[in-house]
């Protein structure tokens, strides 16, 4: 098939370059939206093709490159959380004269990326698709000229993610050193027998502590509340949901197939890290005034959460992972998009929700359903994704661990209520109803209706993702 | 390989001379614009890392690329927007207790990992050094790589086209 197996990439990768020719003859008002709907529908056109691959489980290039069911999951992932944050993007961008055409091409060269890296089976893909996404965030992240914190947060970003970037090439080239090949399949099976210097379990490590700032792993993760609170929330929407969970196919690829072999030194670094980062996120939200920064914490233990799932090590395990990101990907981006239509304007305080439901009972209700998705209050999707983790962890005879975070997701259950409770409970300190545009409207539709639905009906989608997790060992 | 000469030792001191001092330079020089001077040293002291170790076409990309363009436009962008005195324009230099848990650390994980280095056995290559290193990597990069080389290309152009939305504005208003 060759080239047929990059189609999605190809598809995403030519609406970005379109949207930017065509930038190059217009003036690109900030009023304009159809560059970000123009993105939407492209990045759709590369979901069916990325459907389309589903199934097909064939290697290309000489190995570096494969395409089966796990990598065209995360896929699906990029395509949904880039679609339906350009959906309600440019409502708020308009309003910070941002054009929408500038955001739209940097989301589309982000998620060809995104489609990427599950794919990549040797270390300079898998690295070049990482750098892709991280650079094009650099941009999205600061994309709003001539404010402070924005900028703030673009350049913290860029500082701490080429040192991780540094740290990750660096273990890269001390496996590389050991192997004498950069190939995932090679790796494996260079571990798989025998004695391994020390020096490869450190490569392995470093290898860790590169993507651990992706995935938001304590003590890795100082630059989230900064970047979330500074960031325009469509930003960090498809930040939250689609660099993680791209890196996360990533770190599913690397620790749950190639560097098995090395798991005596970083399986146990991974639990107590996973165990610390769901205590941290989950505590540190507490005291949170801000809902950017607290969504923050909530994303930085939610990572805990998929960690957990991964230190299974199980096909079980690493379909609860994969279950999760979707589910994840589609929470963040309604929270994000309520936040865009509202928060962004009032300066995201918590108190200044107080009374939404009044002011908009659309609004305050998609975000009641996504904070009570991410509090894994059942029947919503959030349940079922941290049953699926938490089974994981306890049949891989991880109990204790399992019960620390069990623990410490009843504790979440305080501060997502309470917004909830400012949103339906508080005097409204205003009484205007807030705009809201048909674009923000569809997304929060398409986002609400996924919560419940895959609440409801979880079957068909972890299904997949368990069929597909069978099936990625290489 | 075999036993390093004279010769090769006094390379490699002056190669690791100019990397190392090149880089305390542009951490601890107050001048942004001296500091630059002394990353231009520590790129071409990388160049000759790669020349000593027949990496040719590395080499000559290090010198092309980072010493010729990315240095230029480095110092276009700090005399296109220098404020204020040069002499005082690199602020951010780490002072007192910074500089002494940074330097226990960095020193720490120098020593562990040169121990580790020097007690393992590395895959060696029974291959001879390629003489024309060029073709070989012009042939991995468009039989067995094509992806990262093309990936290579949309990233370069993200990165130019993502400068110019983030500086472009605040030219045209000054």
């Amino acid at each position: 098939m060759g080239v047929g197996l990059l189609l999605p990439e190809i598809i995403a990768c030519m609406g970005g370059l379109v949207i930017l020719t065509e930038r190059l003859f217009s003036k690109g008002e900030p009023e304009r939206k159809d560059a970000a709907w123009f993105g939407a529908s492209v990045l759709i056109i590369a979901g069916v093709a990325a459907l389309r691959l589903l199934g097909v489980n064939e290697t290309a290039f000489h190995g570096s490159y494969r395409v089966d069911d796990l990598a065209v999951y995360f896929k699906l992932v990029a395509v949904v959380a880039g679609a339906v944050t350009l959906l309600f993007a440019p409502d708020l961008l308009s309003q910070r004269r941002v054009k929408s055409g500038d955001f739209a091409a940097l989301v589309l060269f982000a998620a060809t990326g995104m489609m990427l890296l599950p794919s990549a089976l040797d270390f300079i893909t898998l690295f070049i698709s990482l750098e892709l996404i991280s650079i094009s965030f650099y941009v999205l992240i600061g994309i709003q000229r001539g404010e402070v914190r924005p900028a703030e947060a673009g350049l913290k970003y860029l500082l701490l993610s080429g040192l991780a970037s540094a740290v990750l090439l660096y273990g890269m080239s001390l496996i590389y050193g050991l192997t004498g090949s950069t190939y995932l399949t090679a790796i494996r099976q260079a571990f798989s027998v025998g004695e391994w210097p020390l020096l490869a379990g450190i490569g392995s490590l470093m290898i860790l502590v590169g993507l651990g700032l992706k995935i938001y792993l304590v003590p890795f993760h100082m630059w989230a509340p900064d970047v979330y609170e500074g960031a325009p929330a469509p930003t960090v929407a498809f930040l939250a949901a689609g660099s993680s969970a791209a890196a996360l196919a990533a770190v599913l690829r690397l620790f749950g197939e190639s560097l098995t072999g090395l798991s005596g030194v970083w399986l146990p670094v991974l639990l107590i890290l996973a165990v610390v980062t769901i205590a941290l996120g989950n505590i540190v939200a507490l005291p949170q005034t801000n809902i950017k920064r607290l969504l923050a914490y909530s994303s930085i233990a939610h990572a805990g959460y998929i960690l957990l799932a991964i230190v299974a090590q199980s096909s079980a395990g690493t379909a609860a992972v994969m279950y999760y990101c979707f589910l994840y990907a589609i929470t963040t981006v309604a929270a994000f998009g309520v936040i865009s239509a509202f928060a962004e304007t009032s300066g995201g305080e918590i108190r200044s929700f107080a009374g939404l439901a009044r002011r908009s009972p659309f609004l305050a209700f998609v975000m009641l359903i996504s904070l009570a998705s991410l509090a894994g209050i059942p029947p919503l999707a959030g349940f079922m994704a941290k049953f699926a983790v938490f089974a994981a962890a306890v049949q891989a005879g991880y109990v204790v661990a399992a019960g620390i975070a069990l623990l410490l997701s009843v504790i979440s259950i305080y501060y997502y209520f309470m917004v909830i409770r400012a949103m339906y409970v508080d005097e409204p300190v205003e009484t205007a109803p807030i705009p809201c545009g048909w674009g923000t409207q569809a997304a929060l539709l398409i986002g609400l209706g996924g919560i419940i639905l895959l609440g409801l009906i979880p079957w068909p989608l972890l299904r997949l993702a368990q069929e597909a997790a069978n099936f990625a060992r290489f | 390989m075999g036993e390093p000469t004279t010769g090769k030792i006094i390379v490699f001191s002056v190669l690791t001379a100019m990397v190392i001092g090149g880089g305390l330079g542009v951490v601890f020089l107050r001048n942004v614009f001296h500091a630059l001077v002394a990353m231009v040293v520590c790129f071409l002291g990388v160049a000759g890392v790669y020349f000593s170790l027949q990496a040719d076409f590395l080499a000559v990309m290090q010198v092309l690329i980072y010493v010729g363009a990315v240095a230029v436009v480095i110092a276009f962008a700090v005399m296109l927007t220098r404020r204020g005195t040069m002499a005082d324009s690199n602020r951010f230099v780490a002072s007192g207790l910074q500089l002494a848990i940074g330097a226990a650390v960095a020193a720490g994980v120098g020593v562990a990992l040169l121990r580790l280095i020097c007690e393992t056995a590395w895959q060696a290559s029974g291959k001879f050094p390629a003489t024309d290193v060029t073709r070989f990597l012009g042939e991995a990069l468009l039989t067995r790589l094509p992806i990262p080389f093309e990936i290579a290309a949309v990233l370069l152009l993200v990165a130019l086209v993502g400068a110019v939305m983030i500086a472009l504005e605040e030219v045209h208003k000054s």
